[in-house]
């Protein structure tokens, strides 16, 4: 359950697998693809129809415009699966959002066009070299799949998080104004990088890295920023 | 100063104690006089065997109770002070013996004062096999009857 | 050094001190109220209620209402969290109550009688006081109380005067845990009186604000078991007969005003159905953000239909609850619904220590003999149910429905309701270990049953890693799964199986619920239990999120829960919010409550709290005085409360703030 993931009150479903490795990741147990080590007892791998029988316990709870949220991990890896889940939420007509980072083959978005109301796509790391060494992510293909969606004249809400180690380095925030430029139509949520899953790190014996918390009168001078080059941006409080 | 409290504190836990034993002896009194005694707890609970701690009054009077029926037996008496006695035929050992002597299918404490440190040794040894106390058994017993009376009067 | 007597005494004080001191200390030792203690100590309520009446003292102040309680006058604590019938004596004067035929054959009746006489005598040094004192509205206040002994009240603001006096009586009494009823429902005729005469919303707006002020004072010593339980219980709301739910102008006035209190007392019990109006939620929830733990949101699409299914036709409409959460029907009812506290985990502990558990082979064995030690704990209910016995109440059965026409005391079943309630304590616990067990012990295999007994008796020392291991997965109980939900359902309707036949002296039934104020204090003996609990250690707080990630699961879970033939006691889903978080999704937290009722969670309550304020107002209590917090089902101020109420409220805060 969350409230934070798109409209109304939304159930979250997190998919494991990512290609990429953010070192703020709030969710690292779902790194790592098909590897079963990484599911603790709170995660088991479900087969599908669990997801719809779990997912159907809030049915009731997603009046007034909520839904289902896929998330992860990056749900998009599974896009041939979430396939079949968004037609049968979609014959009952409820609302899908994905967040996503975009770095996946094309094709898998034409498995979810047809359903997703609403993308999330993160704004992270666009400077072509550092895509490389931190994410292990191929900017290019970001960028094509970003287009595509909008040729599909999909609903589309950049996030971007913000780390003065990371996204905001001098190089990559000149990119990234670039590149939210070309989508000033579309709507960016920026918010600072937490230190939440510090906790979570430590218990699977992972190294966490403590982020500089960046304060509030940055962020909106980032934001304002922003608004000066004519991008829909807006701060969002965590 | 120390001492003064220790025994001021002695003082109060015995007679706690004391009361309690009071209103268990009455209890128990009670069940006696309605024809109901303490048996039916073993049975309900599957023991064939029974050791009984405390050879003292309570512990021959639980025998006594014991001896009416067929079908238990009670197999020693452990007693920190008894070792090498006999009571009604009934072997008493030391409690420190415990672990060399025939395992039982409960072990009934009727000691009041020192409840939870005889149950927790007894554990220690044979965490398997249950400790029980006289009091709980009574308290237990009394309640059941009271429940049949009750249904009975309410029928 | 020995004293034998106070004149002993009195002497030496002289010899020592000055002789200011010594009348300072003479007045302090003259007994206020001789006739009055030597009637109490031969336990003769009317007698008593006489001296009360007759010698207490009376303060008039410059307040908007009269109230006086005089402490030197408190008869012996006896009924307890029932409502009394406010409308019997705002629609009527106190005389003509009285038994007006031949009544010298009938004690009940002479001593019901007498009561209303000493009542009268209070009543008119009243006026008396006010002829006497010199503040402006004394004539409007003398016909308030002139008009209490003959007729019903005339406005709004003489309607809460009584409601005050009545109340102040009770109390005074030693009654304990007094609620308010419903006051939107009582009140109402007032209310709409007064604007059709013209007086303005915030005029009485005003009334209510200061009325409120009046029945917050004393909480200290309205206070039960700990400071801030009072019961002092407004229950605003609710489905009507036809089926139409109302909250009507009067209501919101109520709500609005106890939202601006910044007061732990009295607090709203606000009837909720999935037919309210949505802003009415937006309402009740704005009001818990304020923090003072109002309101507690009762389903009545859940509750109505339990209480006919109980037996309670129409009156089921007209539910109110005791001081927490326990739905009775006011004014009609001597339901006291906590007169014996189950404990669902000391039953598996004594089942634990008593079996051969080695003979136990499968787990439907083994929930078998649970059972078998609930039913144990259940008659151990019953039998302190039918042991209890309260000195008679003539005061009370004055006031409450059945008692007048039965000719007989509150005490001895003159009600018209006179079911009886107990709570439970330890479910969650023991949900969770037994499904532990299961897992464990007979799927798994990878322990035997004497390694559960151990845990116990060990307190986790050896089992370290399996501690970790249930501390890490969290709770089963609050999740909306079949096996769980399944198991809770069981183990409650066995308790009715063992609870329905039995019958009171009143003959009353039994009623239960899974809610209980003693998670900390049933848990004090309670060894180690399998749900990842440690020696001590609370248990689990009613049906709460702080171990579930996820509160539209957890408010499935309660809507899963069946709740029918007795076993609606009092049933809360505890939520715990950050500030924070409320705030942003106030609009959102409102739905999903709506959303929940259609899923048919039973009770509801908030506690709107962050780790961080609980631990400064912890370590700095005199900046922190006005923090409230809900605890079991009151409001309370933080800084009074003990240590391990605090520490649990932190601990739960911070898992729910690990969790969210």
């Amino acid at each position: 359950m969350c409230f934070d993931d798109g409209p109304g009150i939304r159930t979250t479903v997190f998919l494991q697998g990512c290609s990429l490795c953010c070192p703020w990741c709030c969710n690292p147990e779902t790194q790592r693809v098909h590897d079963e080590s990484s599911c603790d007892e709170n995660h088991e791998l479900y087969d599908l129809d669990d997801i719809k029988r779990q997912l159907m316990k809030d049915l009731v709870f997603w009046q007034n415009g909520g839904g289902v949220t896929l998330s992860g991990g990056e749900p998009l890896l599974q896009s041939r699966d979430l396939r079949e889940l968004c037609v049968y939420l979609k014959e009952l007509n409820i609302n899908i959002v994905v967040e996503t980072s975009m770095f996946v083959p094309t094709m898998n978005l034409d498995d979810l066009i047809p359903f997703v109301d609403l993308w999330y796509v993160d704004v992270k790391i666009l400077d072509t070299n550092m895509c490389k060494i931190v994410l292990h992510g191929d900017i290019k293909l970001f960028e094509k799949n970003v287009a595509y969606l909008r040729s599909k004249n999909c609903k589309i809400h950049f996030r971007m998080p913000c780390s003065s180690e990371y996204t905001l380095q001098e190089k990559n925030w000149d990119r990234i104004v670039s590149f939210l430029k070309n989508y000033s139509n579309y709507p960016v949520d920026i918010f600072p990088i937490h230190n939440l899953a510090k906790r979570k790190y430590l218990q699977k014996g992972m190294k966490y890295i403590e982020f500089e918390t960046i304060q509030a009168d940055k962020m909106k001078q980032l934001c304002q920023c922003l608004m000066n080059n004519g991008i829909n941006a807006s701060l969002m409080n965590l | 100063m120390d001492n003064n409290v220790n025994a001021c504190n002695k003082q109060n836990i015995e007679q706690k104690h004391d009361r309690e034993l009071f209103i268990c002896a009455v209890s128990w009194l009670d069940l006696l006089e309605q024809g109901a005694d303490l048996y039916d707890y073993f049975v309900d609970h599957g023991c064939k065997s029974v050791a009984i701690y405390g050879a003292g009054d309570l512990g021959k009077t639980l025998l006594r109770e014991f001896r009416k029926h067929e079908g238990i037996t009670v197999s020693f008496f452990l007693d920190l002070k008894g070792k090498g006695q006999a009571i009604d035929g009934i072997p008493v050992y030391s409690s420190y013996d415990y672990a060399t002597l025939p395992r039982v299918d409960i072990v009934v404490v009727t000691a009041f004062t020192y409840f939870s440190e005889i149950s927790n040794y007894l554990l220690k040894i044979r965490p398997e096999t249950p400790v029980v106390s006289l009091k709980k058994i009574i308290e237990v017993r009394s309640d059941e009857v009271w429940e049949n009376e009750y249904a009975n009067q309410q029928s | 050094m020995q004293i034998s007597n106070r004149d002993d005494e009195l002497n030496m004080y002289k010899a020592k001190n000055s002789a200011e001191e010594v009348k300072k200390h003479e007045d302090n030792c003259k007994i206020k109220s001789p006739n009055f203690l030597m009637e109490r100590a031969a336990g003769d309520f009317e007698g008593c209620f006489y001296y009360m009446c007759n010698d207490m003292e009376i303060c008039i102040d410059r307040g908007r209402y009269v109230q006086f309680y005089d402490f030197d006058y408190i008869y012996d604590p006896c009924v307890k969290n029932i409502t009394p019938a406010y409308d019997l004596f705002l629609n009527n004067g106190l005389l003509d109550l009285n038994y007006h035929n031949d009544i010298s054959n009938d004690l009940f009746c002479q001593r019901y009688n007498s009561v209303i006489d000493s009542i009268e005598i209070l009543i008119k040094r009243v006026i008396t006081e006010l002829s006497m004192s010199n503040f402006e509205e004394r004539e409007k206040k003398k016909r308030w109380f002139s008009n209490m002994l003959v007729t019903s009240a005339k406005s709004f603001e003489e309607a809460l005067q009584r409601v005050l006096f009545l109340e102040q009586l009770l109390w005074q009494t030693g009654s304990r845990l007094v609620g308010l009823g419903r006051m939107d429902c009582y009140l109402r005729p007032f209310y709409y009186e007064d604007i059709k005469k013209g007086i303005s919303k915030t005029e009485i707006y005003n009334e209510i604000v200061e009325f409120l002020e009046e029945a917050h004072n004393y909480y200290w010593y309205k206070s039960d078991v700990l400071v801030g339980d009072t019961g002092q219980v407004i229950i605003l709301g609710g489905i009507e007969p036809g089926g139409e739910y109302v909250f009507d102008e009067l209501s919101e006035l109520l709500l609005e005003a106890v939202k601006n209190s910044k007061k732990t007392d009295p607090k709203v019990v606000l009837r909720v159905s999935h037919s309210m109006p949505v802003e009415v939620m937006n309402k009740a929830v704005g009001c818990m953000l304020m923090g003072n733990g109002s309101p507690l949101l009762s389903n009545d699409d859940v509750i109505i239909p339990a209480l006919q299914q109980f037996g309670i036709k129409d009156d089921a409409y007209d539910y109110t609850t005791s001081a927490c959460w326990e739905p009775l029907i006011g004014g009609k009812s001597s339901s006291m619904n906590n007169q014996a506290c189950l404990s669902f985990a000391k039953a598996l502990q004594n089942m634990l220590f008593e079996e051969q558990l080695d003979k136990i082979k499968d787990y439907s064995t083994f929930e078998n003999k649970y059972f078998k030690y609930v039913k144990r704990e259940i008659i151990r209910c019953k039998r302190l149910i039918s042991q209890r016995r309260y000195s008679r109440n003539t005061l009370y059965s004055i006031f409450i429905k059945g008692c007048y026409q039965k000719k007989t005391d509150i005490v001895d079943g003159g009600a018209e309701y006179n079911n009886v309630g107990f709570t439970t304590v330890g479910i969650g616990n023991t949900v969770d270990a037994l499904l532990n067990i299961k897992e464990y012990v007979f799927e798994k295999k990878e322990l035997a049953l004497i390694d559960v007994k151990k845990v116990s008796l060990y307190n986790f020392v050896g089992y370290e890693s399996l501690y970790d291991k249930l501390k890490d997965r969290g709770s089963f109980f609050g999740r909306d799964d079949i096996e769980i939900t399944s198991l809770t359902n069981r183990i409650m309707r066995y308790v009715t199986e063992e609870t329905k036949d039995y019958s009171t002296s009143a003959a009353g039934k039994l009623k239960f619920g899974i809610s209980s104020p003693s998670y900390i204090f049933e848990s004090r003996n309670c060894l180690a239990s399998f749900d990842g609990r440690k020696k001590g250690e609370p248990f689990t707080v009613h049906i709460s999120n702080e171990k579930v990630d996820s509160y539209t699961e957890l408010i499935s879970f309660a809507g899963m829960i069946d709740y029918y033939e007795n076993r609606f006691n009092g049933n809360v889903l505890d939520l715990i919010f950050s500030p924070s978080f409320l705030e942003k999704n106030l609009e959102k937290v409102s739905l999903m409550f709506l959303y929940g009722i259609e899923k048919g969670f039973f009770q509801l309550q908030t506690n709107v709290i962050s780790s961080a304020v609980l631990k400064a107002a912890k370590d700095h209590p005199e900046e922190y005085g006005n923090l409230i917090v809900r605890v079991w089902g009151f409001s309370a101020y933080y800084v009074q409360l003990p240590e391990e109420f605090k520490d649990l409220l932190i601990k739960r805060a911070m898992e729910n703030e690990v969790v969210v």
